[in-house]
């Protein structure tokens, strides 16, 4: 596991999806500031909802939710499906497999690379957005304080790990670039949900909302900067269990599937 | 000890059999040419020995362990239809990921060491997609020996290289064996230049092993004959017949003579030119291993 994770940390390095990620988010986090769309560090994380009280309608809410750590995720789809799917498309799974005969090196090494990516990129986006608001003018109020921040971004980054076991899923599944971007986007933007969410309605199923609560984008929706204990534990078991989903059955994909 | 045993094994795809009871033994520190026509199984065979495809039914041991066992996994060094490579990094970037992957220390100092064995030591920079075919196989193998392997799996190895990158190939293949004692279990399409290392061979045809033997064996296996190219074929027979017992012989067309079980040539001359037969040429003929090869796919062409 360590060896796959030491081998994904020396490739990351050396990648320009990495770099061309780093760039991305700062200038969002500078753009979003200086255009106006965001003006404070709850819009800027992307919380849900945090705009809504300016005036902001339910689709700018969603689009809100969709931007900050949003992005980071569709960023995080994006590399770990580009690395999964070039190990297969290069032939380098062969040498991989080759040594690696349990099925776990290969997903804990990924999981692992992901955790870190995620979580500097969580982090590096948050001091952008801070630097970016002090800068630029904004208001650098924090709800919930120091604390409540940092309990935000290790939801947002357990999160984050739900997603990347989804998204290992799918592509260990398909090997297919434009699968995992798009399961990518569309768990990382909520839109899934929203569109499952909004049938529900249509057609009166409401018992679907309490399902949709315990997706990962239902999951990513509830957190915020103001810590709140039920809601910490409800993130930690819902991408845990997601966690647990995802890579146990990319193990089965694994042991099943040729390479 | 065997470096690779197959016992049953098997491989099917819907209904299928890719591979059928195969049952292999590839001695440790052989070069094992293993020879089939396209689609004969070869690649899944030599996929399964590496863990990467699982088998239908059947076993596979290496160094005489499971092949599950992760010590013995790794082992293996692998270059399975093309080598595994990611096109975008550096040649030097491809093999020390390899190093990481299996954890080596010090990967920088091995990848080093393993890209100047196979004289890529010059192209460290260049991009493993700017590479020639025949330099993406040297990398390849430097990748796949980069972790000091007991057991290479070479599928096809020689496809598609220039005259100079096989012989190179050839080289380096030769001296891995040699001086490291590496086995090499590898599959080819060019049996001559297969003939040129085997140490033993495994011949498979429609997923099922037809004969699997030792160089040694082989040449003593495959039917040379004398040619002999004289004025009169015919008489030829009937002196030859009489003076040493000639019993098995072919007469082929512009009076040449295949004669079998003799390799006396010297005697064979004297006899003719002593009766006045004029002996254009005369020279033993050893049977290719790809005429041996077509005979015992029952004598249909070679794809």
């Amino acid at each position: 596991m360590n060896k796959i994770f030491k081998m994904d940390m020396h490739r990351l390095l050396r990648s320009p999806v990495f770099y061309v990620s780093i760039i991305f988010i700062t200038i969002m986090a500078v753009a979003l500031v200086m255009s106006g769309m965001s003006t404070s560090l709850d819009g800027l994380l992307g919380v849900a909802g945090a705009e809504t009280s300016m005036g902001m309608d339910e689709g700018a809410a969603f689009m809100t939710s969709a931007m900050g750590a949003g992005v980071i995720f569709i960023l995080i789809s994006i590399i770990l499906t580009l690395f999964v799917c070039k190990d297969y498309s290069g032939g380098f799974a062969k040498n991989i497999f080759t040594v690696h005969s349990n099925p776990w090196d290969y997903i804990g090494g990924k999981m692992k690379s992901m955790a870190v990516t995620s979580g500097f990129l969580l982090v590096l986006y948050t001091i952008e957005s801070i630097i970016s608001l002090a800068i630029f003018g904004g208001s650098l109020a924090l709800t919930g304080g120091i604390f409540g921040l940092i309990i935000f971004l290790i939801e947002k980054w357990l999160v984050s790990l739900a997603l990347s076991a989804v998204i290992l899923l799918v592509v260990l599944f398909t090997r297919n670039i434009a699968w995992g971007v798009l399961a990518g986007f569309l768990i990382a933007t909520g839109g899934l949900t929203m569109g499952a969410s909004l049938f529900g309605q249509m057609f009166g199923i409401d018992w679907l909302s309490t399902i949709f609560s315990v997706t990962i984008s239902g999951t990513s929706q509830l957190c915020t900067l103001s810590f709140d204990p039920l809601i910490f534990i409800r993130v930690l078991v819902a991408s845990a269990a997601w966690i647990g989903i995802g890579c146990f059955l990319s193990k089965r994909v694994l042991l099943k599937k040729d390479i | 000890m065997n470096a690779i045993e197959t016992t049953g094994l098997c491989k099917r795809y819907g209904t299928k059999n890719v591979v059928n009871d195969l049952a292999i033994a590839v001695p440790k520190g052989s070069i094992y040419g293993f020879i089939g026509r396209n689609g004969s199984g070869k690649s899944t065979t030599q996929k399964m020995v590496c863990g990467l495809i699982n088998s239908t039914a059947g076993e596979v041991k290496l160094f005489e362990r499971p092949l599950n066992d992760p010590e013995v996994r790794s082992k293996i060094g692998t270059i399975i239809e093309q080598p595994g490579i990611y096109p975008g990094m550096s040649t030097l970037e491809n093999v020390i990921l390899q190093g990481y992957s299996i954890g080596i220390d010090d990967p920088k100092k091995r990848a080093l060491e393993s890209l100047e064995t196979v004289g890529l030591n010059k192209f460290l920079k260049k991009k493993a997609k700017h590479l020639s075919l025949g330099m993406k196989q040297r990398l390849g193998i430097a990748i796949a020996m980069l972790g000091e392997p007991e057991l290479l799996v070479l599928d096809e190895p020689i496809n598609g290289l220039d005259p100079e990158g096989i012989v190179h190939l050839r080289e380096v293949i030769s001296r891995l064996n040699k001086e490291k004692g590496i086995t090499i279990f590898m599959s080819s399409h060019i049996l001559g230049e297969l003939s040129k290392l085997a140490t033993h061979y495994g011949i498979i045809k429609d997923g099922e092993l037809v004969d699997q033997t030792t160089a040694e064996e082989l040449a003593n296996k495959r039917k040379n004959y004398l040619q002999v190219k004289v004025d009169n074929a015919e008489g030829a027979v009937t002196l030859l017949k009489e003076k040493m017992g000639l019993k098995d012989y072919e007469i082929c067309p512009g009076n040449e003579l295949h004669l079998f079980n003799i390799k006396e040539t010297g005697a064979v001359n004297r006899i003719l030119g002593g009766n006045g037969f004029n002996v254009d040429e005369i020279f033993l003929h050893q049977q290719e291993l790809d005429e041996y090869f077509i005979e015992l796919m029952g004598g249909e062409d070679y794809e």
